[in-house]
């Protein structure tokens, strides 16, 4: 199956008021294939959301080039941001609308109106179970339902294309496996998503490549069992440190 | 087009369900100039009624008590060290007495207006006593006894003014200029700091919306906002204003001199949203963007509260009157309320705020294209 994402060489620097001139990616390259979750693990500030963003248009890189459901991004970013998903690790909605206002309001943009957008807005809400709460706005929401309202914004145009950023920060327990059960269905249907996250287990369960992300590079990228041979590990996480090159305390002792 | 719309109706949907700015934009603008004109009318009122005066006599000329007339209550007080004494503590407006040099010595408080007015009471009333004298030694000599009082004259006003030289009319430009860019001010902030706090940006700027068509959109809803904060004002003021000119004996701005003012408000609302939203874009957080507000309301608060004082300068025709932005258009509203608006000064007002409206949206439409826009604390 053909990629429909492909990141070659990707590198993003920004400046720091006090650091200077921080790499944030060093000529990272990713891929990823539709019906597959690919996941983007990494520590904090490894460069997770800096490649999703990018490859979401939101920012642009210095050097490398990246293609999403087969539009450049740097050259057709409108068409792009028509083909993608993004949720990011906030849930990012407007408190003071009700989830049906910030779907309609999203919808629009891509080019939803009229009973189009009203049975676009009405499958995504039964689908995230809405409608209990959807008379509120969305301050007065629980974090869980707020992250269903976003979860239903980014999929409410059917987009080829997901990506998930950190998507279960702060939730509890079951709201979790709301979302994770979510991204399942949406890899059975077809679609390709990219799930950013530093939480091993989601990534053991959910994800069928997992490219490890460290200091702005792409260190090393293969299925959970390629990765567990490749560095000789009995788990997910003792394969991670090896990557990342982690030395325990009493190792470099 | 249609993305400006949606983020216009968004946010307006948004603005019109946060109580903080209906109050701010529409609510206080019209209570306060309610307040403020039915006050002022009573002010009015209550200045038209003289206080009585009280002044003290001493060894006081002759024919003093009747040159003062009944509108003053006199007393008479031997005691100088008491009278002054009442004076200073306000129970007495003015004491008059003899001294040694033989001239007639007018005690009075300069820090107490009542003291002032009754020592002026005085000073007319021992005027009063000369012309007397010199009456009658003109009629001794067989002249004329008019020729001891000033040469007649009679005031003629000509003033074509609706609202004559109100107090209102000094304040109101004021406070419609300031409430335009409170209303504005109240919202800013969550507009595009705000919306990078949530995050809410980062998802619009993943959408098929491109960030001029963003932009443009926040800028045309402030504007709105600004807007319909200085129309709330100038509704308030169609209220009131025939109860409180009425007071005062001058005639309400007709619905001619609202529809110009409404218009005059117009570039002066594009330049406030213009500056606010560059303000908000530059701001990292909600709270940083209020920081910065507050210091750009000084720079509004400055030539909207000089615009009350100009009038009485002469200054308002000079040309760096007509030419300050903000100062302008609080100068052509107040001519705008009398009636007299001159159209080069519409103009002027109109051409000052539009040219600087135009590089803020400029900038602002700038810094949407910039990654640096997410940039959030």
């Amino acid at each position: 199956m053909g990629l429909v994402i492909q990141a070659e060489g990707i590198s993003k620097a920004f400046k720091h008021p006090k650091l200077g001139k921080v790499d944030a990616l060093k000529g990272a390259s990713f891929s990823a294939q539709p019906g597959q979750v690919s996941a983007l693990l990494g520590v904090n500030g490894a460069g997770k959301t800096t490649m999703l963003r990018i490859l979401a248009t939101i920012l642009q890189a210095d050097e490398g080039r990246a293609v999403v459901a087969g539009y450049d991004v740097a050259t057709h970013p409108h068409m792009v941001r028509k083909s993608i998903g993004f949720l990011s690790n906030s849930a990012a909605l407007y408190g003071r609308l009700k989830p049906a206002e910030c779907l309609e309001y999203f919808g629009g943009f891509h080019g939803l109106e009229g009973q189009t957008l009203k049975t676009a807005v009405s499958r995504a809400m039964d689908r995230l179970d809405i409608g209990p709460f959807a008379d509120k706005v969305c301050d007065q929401l629980s974090t869980g339902q707020k992250q269903r309202v976003s979860i239903a914004r980014a999929i409410l145009h059917d987009p080829p294309v997901l990506f998930f950023d950190e998507p279960t920060n702060g939730l509890d327990i079951v709201t979790a496996q709301t979302v994770m059960e979510f991204v399942e269905e949406a890899r059975d249907m077809g679609k390709t998503v990219v799930y950013s996250t530093h939480i091993m287990s989601e990534v053991e369960r959910l994800c069928d490549v997992i490219s490890v992300i460290h200091e702005g590079c792409i260190n090393d990228t293969g299925t959970l069992a390629e990765l567990l041979e490749r560095r000789a590990a009995p788990s997910l996480e003792k394969a991670f440190l090896n990557i990342v090159g982690y030395q325990s305390q009493e190792g470099a002792a | 087009m249609k993305n400006i719309l949606l983020v216009v109706k968004k946010e307006w949907r948004e603005t019109l369900r946060d109580r903080r700015v209906l109050i701010g934009a529409f609510v206080m603008p019209m209570v306060l100039v309610f307040v403020m004109m039915t006050a002022f009318g009573n002010l009015q009122d209550v200045m038209e009624k003289r206080p009585e005066l009280k002044i003290g006599l001493g060894e006081a000329p002759a024919g003093l008590t009747e040159a003062l007339g009944k509108e003053v209550k006199v007393e008479n007080s031997a005691d100088q060290e008491s009278a002054v004494a009442a004076v200073r503590k306000g129970t007495l407006g003015a004491y008059v007495t003899a001294q040694p040099d033989g001239q007639a010595g007018i005690y009075f408080d300069s820090s107490r207006p009542l003291s002032m007015a009754a020592a002026s009471v005085v000073q007319r009333g021992l005027e009063e006593i000369r012309r007397g004298d010199l009456r009658r030694e003109l009629a001794d000599a067989g002249r004329p006894a008019e020729l001891a009082e000033p040469y007649p004259s009679a005031r003629i006003d000509v003033s074509e003014a609706q609202a004559g030289g109100s107090l209102l009319v000094m304040l109101l430009p004021y406070l419609v200029v300031l409430w335009t860019f409170y209303s504005g001010m109240s919202a800013a902030s969550d507009l595009v700091a705000g919306e990078k706090e949530r995050g809410t940006l980062e998802t619009l700027l993943a959408s098929p919306i491109s960030r001029t068509e963003a932009a443009v959109g926040k800028l045309i809803s402030l504007s709105l906002l600004c807007l319909a904060g200085g129309l709330a004002t100038l509704a308030a003021m169609l209220v009131a204003a025939p109860l409180a000119l009425a007071s005062e004996g001058s005639s309400p701005p007709t619905f001619g001199a609202i529809l110009t003012l409404a218009a005059l408000l117009v570039p002066l609302a594009l330049l406030f949203s213009s500056v606010l939203l560059v303000v908000s874009s530059a701001a990292k957080s909600m709270r940083e963007a209020q920081t910065y507000l507050s210091m750009v309301s000084v720079v509004v608060l400055v030539p909207a509260i000089a615009s009350q004082f100009i009038g009485i300068t002469g200054q308002d025709q000079a040309a760096w009157v007509t030419w300050t932005p903000i100062l302008n258009t609080a100068v052509a509203i107040g001519q705008a309320l009398r009636g007299q608006l001159e159209g080069s000064l519409a103009l002027k007002a109109a051409l000052t705020s539009l040219a600087p409206a135009i590089v803020f949206a400029w900038m602002a439409v700038r810094m949407f294209q910039r990654e640096g826009i997410l940039k959030r604390s």
